[in-house]
């Protein structure tokens, strides 16, 4: 009797170890679909890392994952944790929703260069605005392409694709300038190549306390391969920027600055909204 | 007094109209007596000519009538444009500047009084003067005229009570008690109180008229149910709306016809990703911008075929400003029950107008639920627009795909067995007549008054739920009927088309397409005809 229930216990423990090892890799049985080399792949890693630290601090029930849709999306089907893959250009409004709902819950949003700043960037300039407690997280790399490769807000002048077939008529939009401008509190680029730099960065701004800000370079290998161009000129950024500094800074393009552009601490949204309500007269 | 009166007060936009007639309102309403006030202005914050008609009744009244006993106007364009509506022994009261050039436009009697002189309160003057002329007793007024400017109102109601003190004959003043346990609400305000009853924990809407009220009155309420909040637009709204009860709190929007259009993305996301949505849809008159400050019903097919794909969805339209307190508690619950969209049809008529009313709070619950969020179990709580498996993982499985639209079409075939306890429809008038009359909405408070002005006899069937729509019902209702019309506020006949394709009745319809509510007068004319 002894001798079974020993056993028993050996495997439950094993057990335990088993499926805490596994929930420790966030790992699903959805097969990924990323093209082989696909800059998401550095993303993802980097992520997973960032999350075994940020579930040991929150737990991992109080992470929240938005998404919105196209290639970087996918990135929800492949980490067990919480999730809401929305609409395209919508994951601004929908992490919102959620922190208000409960503040308590650690909401990282990723979005792509299409969703972030074609189809909703009015979203995020006022998610920067109101200083919302998320961290938002664009997987910029110039092109649509789970819709196989049209040009987006990012895109250089010139470049080639299947809606611009003549070269884009359009200049590039500066998306730390654009957060900067907005008011965001925290303001920072990555690179999908950098990981170990990656991870460190969404740890700070998943600490910062309100809305932080991470415009990841992310080359894709079938639509915009900017492996090596971002191997050679990325470099990682020193010390503290004034807001003006990094204003200059980030327009850097002969070498392309990584790192914290900006950070300060304001009140987060979620914080004023329940104290002004307090103060209602009833 | 006599069995019921109207008043109606006049004047540019900015010169406290609506303040005039709703304190009117709240005076009988507190008084005992039932009110009903409409209110008719234009786009615009100064100028231009804005009225409010206050009908005071023994009897419950429903709608306004265009029969007035008194006018209250603040400027010559208010007795050049209703002068006509005034009954025989009507009464004009404006101010002395005004005398002159009114006694050329009417014969009716004007009771000039230096109403201007008060400056700001001069509507107050203007509705203690109505009052005495009608025989009331102005001092129950003053407790209820709380205001910034209370003491001006008070010198102003005090001397317009001296001076026609002398020049009127006040018969027995009418003693009034003032019991404040009566409410005068406007639809918005009931909307607001359902959501509350239900349990409403987070309110987001964009400003857009006639839905704006339900977000002025939640966020002064805020600290009774949590947070009211205007986001940078409609598409925003909708989205927070989403996350807000994924991650538990019951939620709920506000909007019109415009806003509602660009929801449609997020409403089909709420049937894909089975998150309860509770839309308040304020119908005003369309297309596009449309006549902003006016009433239709014209977008019944719009919320019934709103979003791309297909799921189900819960769409009431109270009929009256009372029921819109029962079914906004109601689509709450029944949004969280089924974990669909859930839609409250109203319109400028309900979420604008005033009614005094006795709201049964017995009859609403806040239902708690059992569904998992993030942070509530261990488990991953995963939703997705994509189509998924159960576990929230997207799918492009063919068996999986089909059961998963199964599921959710499914959850429409219980909401109607659910549904089987509520009164869907509405019957009033000679029950089993040979002749049926349709309507739906603010429409059958019109029609109720319409009744009691002809003789004709006929049932009216107002369907409460349209969607599912309560066939078997009107199906029975209707089995005997000899004559069908339906009276609606647009100019295709949409519960018509919805009749003829549900239970191929094909109604003669009567239809009203100016942006104005049906007046009970020219309905009970047109039904005359008809029947």
């Amino acid at each position: 009797m002894q001798g079974h229930s020993i056993l028993w216990s050996l495997q439950e423990n094993w057990r335990r170890f088993y499926k805490m090892k596994k929930e420790e890799n966030f790992e699903t049985a959805t097969i990924n679909t990323w093209c082989p080399g696909c800059g998401n792949f550095g993303i993802l890693a980097a992520l997973k890392e960032a999350l075994k630290e940020l579930s040991r601090k929150h737990g991992k029930e109080n992470i929240v994952m938005v998404g919105g849709i196209g290639c970087h999306a996918k990135i929800l089907d492949y980490v067990n944790v919480n999730s809401f893959y929305g609409l395209h250009g919508r994951t601004l409004p929908v992490m919102t929703g959620i922190k208000l709902a409960n503040p308590k819950l650690q909401v990282i949003g990723f979005a792509g260069d299409g969703d972030a700043y074609a189809e909703g960037i009015g979203h995020l300039i006022h998610a920067a605005k109101r200083n919302t407690d998320v961290t938002a997280i664009v997987h910029n790399n110039g092109v649509f392409a789970l819709t196989t490769g049209q040009a987006t807000p990012t895109a250089a002048f010139g470049f080639v694709d299947k809606s611009t077939p003549q070269g884009n008529l359009e200049n590039p939009i500066n998306p730390v300038k654009l957060m900067l401008a907005a008011g965001a509190t925290f303001v920072a680029r990555a690179y999908a190549g950098d990981i170990e730099f990656l991870k460190e960065i969404i740890l700070k701004a998943v600490a910062h306390k309100g809305f932080s800000f991470i415009d990841v370079l992310q080359p894709c290998v079938s639509f915009n391969n900017t492996f090596a161009l971002y191997n050679k000129k990325v470099y990682r950024m020193k010390g503290k920027l004034s807001f003006d500094e990094a204003m200059k800074k980030a327009d850097e393009t002969e070498k392309i600055p990584i790192g914290i552009f900006y950070e300060h601490h304001k009140d987060s949204y979620e914080e004023v909204a329940f104290e002004k309500r307090n103060l209602l007269k009833s | 007094m006599k069995e019921e009166f109207s008043v109606l007060v006049g004047g540019k936009a900015g010169q406290g109209i609506k303040w005039a007639a709703e304190t009117l309102g709240k005076f009988f309403t507190y008084s005992g007596l039932e009110v009903f006030v409409y209110h008719d202005y234009e786009s615009v914050i100064r100028g231009g000519h804005n009225f409010s008609i206050v009908r005071i009744s023994k009897e419950k009244v429903y709608a306004h009538l265009n029969k007035i006993d008194v006018i209250v106007a603040f400027d010559i364009n208010t007795v050049k444009l209703h002068e006509k509506k005034l009954a025989k022994e009507g009464k004009i009261i404006c101010d002395v500047s005004l005398k002159h050039e009114a006694e050329k436009l009417t014969k009716k009697k004007i009771i000039a009084l230096p109403l201007n002189k008060f400056g700001k309160s001069a509507n107050a003057a203007g509705i203690a003067a109505c009052l005495l002329i009608r025989g009331f007793d102005t001092y129950e007024l003053l407790k209820i005229i709380k205001d910034k400017r209370i003491s001006e109102n008070i010198v102003a109601v005090n001397e317009i009570e001296q001076i026609l003190g002398k020049k009127e004959t006040i018969n027995s003043k009418h003693k009034l008690k003032i019991n404040k346990k009566r409410e005068f609400l406007n639809g918005s305000e009931t909307i607001a109180e359902g959501l509350i009853a239900a349990g409403l924990q987070r309110y987001f809407a964009y400003p857009m008229t006639p839905s704006s009220i339900v977000l002025h009155y939640l966020a002064k309420q805020q600290k009774r149910f949590g947070l009211a909040i205007q986001p940078e637009n409609e598409i925003a709204v909708a989205n927070l709306a989403l996350g807000s009860a994924y991650a538990g709190c019951k939620t709920a929007v506000g909007t019109s016809g415009g806003g509602f259009d660009l929801m449609h993305e997020a409403l089909s996301l709420s049937g894909m990703a089975e998150i309860p949505f509770v839309v308040v849809m304020a119908q005003r008159a369309g297309p596009s911008t449309g006549v902003p400050t006016y009433s239709s019903q014209s977008d019944l097919m719009s919320v019934i075929n709103a979003g791309h794909g297909e799921f189900p969805r819960f769409i009431v339209a109270p009929a009256t400003i009372e029921d819109a307190f029962y079914w906004s508690s109601r689509a709450m619950n029944i949004a969280w029950q089924f974990q669909i969209p859930s839609i409250i049809l109203v319109d400028k008529m309900i979420t604008e107008s005033d009614q005094s009313v006795e709201l049964d709070r017995k009859k609403t619950k806040n239902m708690k639920f059992n569904i998992a969020f993030p942070g509530s179990i261990s488990k991953a709580v995963k939703v997705s627009s994509n189509e998924h498996d159960e576990q929230g993982f997207t799918t492009e499985n063919p068996e999986i795909i089909k059961k998963m639209q199964e599921k959710r079409m499914k959850k429409r075939e219980n909401l109607i067995k659910f549904l089987h306890q509520e009164k869907r429809v509405r019957f009033l008038g000679e029950l089993n007549s040979k002749n049926i009359v349709f309507c739906w909405s603010s429409t059958l408070g019109a029609l109720v008054e319409a009744k009691k002005m002809t003789s004709k006899k006929f049932e009216i069937v107002a369907p409460i739920i349209l969607e599912p729509f309560p066939k078997g019902e009107i199906r029975k209702a209707v089995s005997n009927a000899k004559k069908i019309i339906c009276i609606e506020a647009n100019a295709t006949g949409q519960l018509a088309s919805l009749l003829k394709q549900k239970l191929c009745i094909d109604p003669i319809k009567i239809l009203k397409y100016d942006a104005r509510p049906f007046d009970p007068l020219e309905l009970a004319r047109k039904l005359e005809e008809v029947l």
